[in-house]
């Protein structure tokens, strides 16, 4: 749905050197996918954001959106975007910011006010609805910021630092938000710097430094993935009985380590399960997102 | 792109724009109301009208608050327009939405020209009624094309710079002098051409007082105002539509 192809920009000033801010970006976002971006800071991840929503255009390659440049798709049917930086007219009321963004969003007369409502309830800012957002805390503007992104029903989603400022109660609020918002027809990009996060919220992650994407993280497959798959598979005993019917499995104490598709894993654990084993729990071993992160960073 | 969101958000325009109205109308008052009030008691007058020095001083003192606040007004309106949002990033938020740049910044233009001459009626209004009998229509005309030419350029700046009320500012004041002194002959040949191709703030400055006086208006110098007023703002919005709206 996004698709990326050689991208790249360069930042040029009258007087400055010419900075090369992205070069050969090359990433696509299907739908129902939530990609993350991760990097450092200066790493150029506004950048491609700024290119994602067509505000800034790029001197090489190609951005699409569903087939079109992004701000003509962004002029059709808008994106849902949450900036980095909550960078609205700090005078305006948060329910006046709200309606206002509603209006924009192109919603019907009759929807708006309900729309405004509904997202006033999802991120919890009632008792802040008429306060300027000059009076809001970071955490309760970054809130107010996330609300209007969530004011229209949008196939594409873009949110750059999303839960800066957040406490941990609204961080784990927001991922469930997150995990509402998957749906088949809808790409979402998550930038953050909290790897943490985008383990738990991405289905990919990009991670850029320098302009360039260094590595593509998959963090997880995509349910019913036919593609085998390291597992560690923890039962109260007879570890070595169900390490058998795993071709190539380890046995470490009570864990077992094994290479399996998801029916064939089903397969096994029912056939042990059936001879008396008794599993505790089973888990993809998945790459470690922070360790991938350091290795392309530093390399 | 629908025309919904941009009507849906027309009457936000029109609110922000009659806040910023709102300041025309106090410099009258200010540098108008206040003065005449104080003539009128000092000289134990109650109806200037009646008066011919009387009549012929508030006039003077109309006309000249009238252009201030005029002139003010375009500064004021559109000043800031474009660069403000894009400097502080609100146009990540704005045009997130289905909504074309140069569309909103026009129905910002075409509102707060409409909003901000329909408060201005309360100023000739408010003088004839209170002071001395004034055109009420003269006078619109008049802050219609300083509005046109004043704020296509403050537009125009506002697409190209950051520091665009400097700019205007500079701009203004520059065209002014080369202006006033090419009319007195008093340039040399390229300074006189270049003075022609700037925006006719003089012919405007001429234009406005024809308009208020209801008298002298030349016909060129209406079309070149309006004309040079639409093309500015023309090439603002272009401007807006190709330019990168970050930086």
């Amino acid at each position: 749905m996004i698709v990326l192809e050689n991208v790249g920009k360069t930042y040029r000033s009258l007087f400055g050197s010419p900075v090369r801010a992205v070069s050969e970006v090359s990433l696509e976002v299907r739908a129902g996918e939530v990609v993350g971006i991760a990097g450092p800071n200066g790493a150029g991840k506004s950048t491609l954001i700024a290119m994602l929503l067509g505000l800034l255009p790029q001197d090489e390659g190609r951005v699409t959106i569903d087939g079109q440049a992004p701000r003509a798709f962004v002029q059709r049917e808008g994106i849902a975007y949450l900036p980095e930086l909550i960078s609205l007219p700090l005078q305006w009321r948060t329910d006046e910011m709200l309606k206002r963004m509603a209006a924009l969003a192109g919603l019907a007369p009759a929807e708006r006010a309900l729309a405004v409502e509904r997202v006033i309830e999802a991120v919890g800012i009632a008792e802040h609805r008429g306060k300027r957002l000059k009076s809001l805390s970071k955490g309760n503007l970054q809130r107010a910021g996330l609300a209007q992104s969530l004011l229209a029903d949008r196939r594409v989603v873009v949110f750059d630092e999303p839960t800066h400022g957040l406490d941990p109660v609204w961080t784990a609020r927001f991922r469930d938000i997150v995990a509402g918002l998957r749906r088949p027809d809808r790409a979402m990009v998550v930038a953050s710097h909290n790897l943490d996060e985008l383990e738990r919220l991405c289905d990919r992650v990009a991670i850029i430094d320098r302009g360039r994407i260094q590595r593509i993280v998959t963090v997880r497959e995509a349910a019913g993935s036919a593609e085998p798959r390291r597992w560690r598979i923890r039962v109260m005993a007879a570890a070595d009985a169900v390490a058998a019917r795993f071709p190539g499995a380890t046995v470490t104490g009570n864990d077992i380590e094994c290479l399996a598709d998801v029916p064939s894993l089903n397969r096994g654990l029912a056939e042990a399960i059936a001879t008396g084993a008794l599993v505790v729990s089973v888990g993809a071993i998945e790459s470690s997102l922070e360790e991938a992160f350091r290795s392309a960073v530093t390399s | 792109m629908t025309l919904r969101p941009l009507l849906a958000y027309a009457p936000w325009q029109a609110r922000d724009a009659a806040l910023r109205a709102v300041a025309p109308l106090f410099i009258v008052l200010a540098v108008a109301g206040l003065p005449l009030y104080g003539f009128m008691s000092s000289q134990e007058i109650s109806d200037l009208s009646s008066d011919p020095r009387a009549t012929e001083l508030a006039l003077q003192v109309y006309d000249s608050a009238v252009s201030l606040a005029m002139l003010i007004g375009a500064f004021l309106l559109m000043g800031n327009a474009v660069a403000f949002d894009r400097d502080k990033l609100h146009v990540r938020f704005l045009f997130a939405h289905p909504v074309a740049p140069e569309a909103f910044y026009l129905q910002r233009f075409v509102v707060a020209v409409v909003i901000s001459t329909t408060l201005f009626v309360a100023v000739p209004v408010g003088f004839s009624w209170l002071a001395v009998p004034v055109s009420v229509l003269g006078t619109l005309k008049a802050y219609l094309i300083v509005q046109l030419l004043i704020g296509s350029l403050a537009v125009l700046w506002g697409s190209i710079t950051a520091r665009d009320g400097l700019a205007l500012i500079i701009t203004y004041l520059t065209t002014s002098i080369l202006q006033q002194l090419d009319r007195a002959d008093q340039l040399s040949p390229w300074l006189s051409t270049l003075s022609k191709g700037l925006p006719p703030i003089a012919a405007m400055e001429r234009v406005a007082d024809a308009l208020m006086a209801g008298t002298g208006l030349v016909t060129n110098e209406l079309i070149l105002v309006v004309g040079y007023g639409l093309g500015m703002l023309v090439a603002a919005l272009v401007i807006v539509k190709r330019a990168p709206l970050v930086r």
